[in-house]
């Protein structure tokens, strides 16, 4: 059967600008439902920083984009829902799971399908020490503070999950770059923000490398699901279209400003 | 005349709406709804915003028209149908009363 076996492809952490990255989970996706790339996990990083939005979201009311034009940092919408994500260069790293829906490891039901992904990100905490737990519907916390946030697309017959693990967090620059809803309560923003969200600096008193956390996601992952995850490279097929898709559909301004 | 609302579901999303409606004829001329739910396919959004244009802005034309429309095989996540009722409502309710 296709795309159902258990020998997946790992993309080693990488790092790419905001439009590439997304244009290269959709690459894949799309290879991968016309059988022509194996399941996969991608790892990576955003360089220059970036603020992601999600699919429904309007960038004005969530997004100081002058502030992200003053301080270089790239602002891109995903084709997942959810909300504004500050990829922090320094703080951060992502995944991304590309799989069939036929895939049997991974639930139809979409609640489910969270709750088994995240629960790789969850194994994957514990090998570094992190014990954290799943909070419905698409976080991962700490002792109730969140340490990862994760989103899904279905299309194509294909599911996409990605998700962010918090290394180290400057909220103060998050809460520059993300608009909030009242300017007088920004501190108090902060500093509620700080009780909810954690880190694995935090967590661990040391900051991991982000090598060593994408190690650590690795193992979750073959742990977790019980596959064989072999070290493997983007196709010069997959990266012709990612160019593509980055230049024509992330990088512009239809996109990112479409609602 | 626009109309905003601004809604948190139960299940913890966000959902914004931006309405104008025709003050003549009280039809639904502009209708964009925003926020940090998923709703699977993600197209669908389109489709809600689309089926609800020129439709009358009567609270109970709207409400059966979005329960009919979620009745397909769509899959919110972190919101319910009556959110989407909820938020919708109160934008046209602010547009005609004048309130953005």
């Amino acid at each position: 059967m296709m795309n159902t076996s258990s020998k997946w492809r790992l993309l080693a952490l990488a790092k790419n600008n905001a439009a590439m990255n997304m244009a290269i989970d959709e690459a894949i996706l799309i290879n991968c439902s016309k059988g022509k790339s194996p399941n996969t996990v991608r790892l990576y990083e955003w360089l220059p920083s970036a603020v992601s939005i999600g699919y429904f979201q309007n960038p004005q009311a969530e997004v100081d984009l002058e502030k992200c034009k003053e301080e270089g940092v790239d602002v891109v919408r995903r084709i997942t829902g959810g909300g504004a994500v500050f990829h922090d260069n320094l703080g951060e790293v992502t995944y991304s799971m590309m799989t069939s829906e036929e895939e049997r490891l991974i639930p139809k039901d979409i609640l489910r399908s969270y709750q088994i992904i995240c629960g790789c990100i969850i194994e994957g905490l514990l090998s570094l020490g992190v014990a954290a737990s799943f909070q419905p519907v698409n976080d991962i916390v700490v002792a109730g503070r969140k340490i990862s946030g994760n989103a899904q697309t279905r299309r194509l017959g294909m599911v996409l999950q990605l998700g962010t693990i918090l290394v180290d967090a400057n909220l103060e620059k998050m809460f520059q770059l993300l608009k909030v809803s009242d300017e007088k309560i920004r501190d108090k923003m902060i500093s509620s923000a700080e009780k909810r969200v954690t880190t694995l600096n935090e967590e661990l008193s040391k900051k991991p490398s982000h090598e060593q956390v994408a190690e650590a996601i690795e193992k979750g992952f073959k742990k977790s699901l019980g596959i064989k995850l072999a070290k493997g490279k983007i196709t010069d097929e997959e990266m012709t279209l990612a160019e593509k898709l980055s230049k024509e559909k992330y990088a512009n301004n239809d996109w990112t400003f479409r609602r | 005349m626009i109309g905003n609302s601004e809604l948190k579901a139960q299940g913890g999303k966000l959902i914004r709406v931006e309405c104008d409606v025709h003050e003549r004829s009280n039809v639904v001329m502009r209708l964009i709804i925003t926020g940090d739910f998923f709703l699977h396919p993600e197209e669908a959004i389109e489709e809600l915003e689309g089926s609800l244009l020129m439709l009358r802005a009567e609270p109970e034309i709207l409400t059966s028209h979005i329960q009919n429309f979620f009745a397909k095989e769509y899959t919110l996540v972190g919101a319910k149908p009556e959110d989407f009722v909820n938020a919708i409502l109160n934008a046209i309710s602010n547009a005609k009363a004048g309130k953005q």
